[in-house]
């Protein structure tokens, strides 16, 4: 499996409102260009293992991880946010000292990554299920909680 | 030109969903050399065994699978043929899936079988 582990290193706090200040002068000299994770580069560049449908009712991800077993995923939603791991090795299977790789492009590793849920859900009601190497979670929507709206007032510029 | 033309009727022949529907790719793939046969290894998540298509015509092995993932917004079909050599013995291929791994086992011909020769002293 090409597994990557994707996530961001965390930055310290005094760093932090340094930071936004440095993105805009990059941005003010060079324009915006594609950052790492943005989801422009995620969808040309590094296709990712992961897709979500919004339902009626409920939120399904499909995240895609084949030849792995139940007990190597580590699935958490906090927030919005559905933060998932896998610990997968490939290599520990084929142990058998008679086998003679001729090529592989298959390979073996941990991966994880964080998906925001573009909408109210209910985490505590969430379930999975592995199949077909594909992991579906499904989460509830949270109906009662309204989506974060913002009204913008239009004023013409004479 | 005869060529242009076959190729022009077999896109015909073709179901609306394989022409345009899908998006294609090539899914990864392990080989692995055994004492009596080849195995090679694919990822397939999605696909279920009904919706693999496994077909061995002129020596060249070809597999379609459709995944239930979607990409773009179009359904994944992961398309990848390969090449065989006189050495395998193509009427006996098996092939299984499980967890979105195919896993097929390519028999060696008797003649391009191993054999291991002890040296006596």
């Amino acid at each position: 499996m090409n597994l990557l582990a994707k996530r961001e290193h965390e930055v310290p706090a005094a760093l932090e409102k340094v930071f936004p200040g440095m993105d805009e002068l990059v941005r003010s000299m060079f324009g915006r260009m594609i950052e790492p994770g943005s989801g422009l580069l995620r969808g040309s560049v590094f296709d990712s293992r992961w897709e979500t449908e919004l339902k009626d009712d409920e939120v399904v991800v499909k995240i895609s991880c084949p030849g792995c077993k139940s007990s190597e995923f580590d699935l958490e939603i906090v927030g919005d946010f559905l933060n998932f791991k896998i610990c997968h090795c490939e290599e520990k299977e084929n142990s058998a000292k008679n086998k003679h790789y001729v090529f592989r492009e298959r390979s073996c590793a941990e991966y994880e990554d964080s998906i925001k849920i573009p909408v109210p859900i209910k985490g505590s009601e969430a379930k999975a299920k592995y199949a077909d190497g594909v992991i579906c979670v499904r989460i509830p929507r949270d109906r009662q909680k309204p989506l974060p709206a913002k009204t913008i007032k239009v004023i013409c510029g004479k | 030109m005869a060529k242009k033309n076959e190729d022009k009727k077999e896109m015909e022949k073709m179901p609306a969903a394989e022409k345009h529907d899908f998006i294609a790719i090539r899914p990864a793939a392990d080989v692995t050399d055994e004492y009596d046969g080849m195995e090679i290894s694919f990822e397939l998540p999605g696909v279920s065994a009904e919706n693999v298509e496994l077909e061995v015509k002129n020596r060249l092995l070809t597999l379609k699978a459709q995944s239930t993932l979607h990409r773009r917004g179009m359904p994944i079909l992961y398309k990848r043929a390969f090449y065989l050599s006189d050495a395998v013995d193509s009427d006996n291929i098996t092939a299984k899936i499980s967890d979105g791994i195919l896993t097929l086992f390519l028999p060696k011909s008797e003649s391009a079988k191993t054999h291991k020769i002890t040296v006596e002293e």
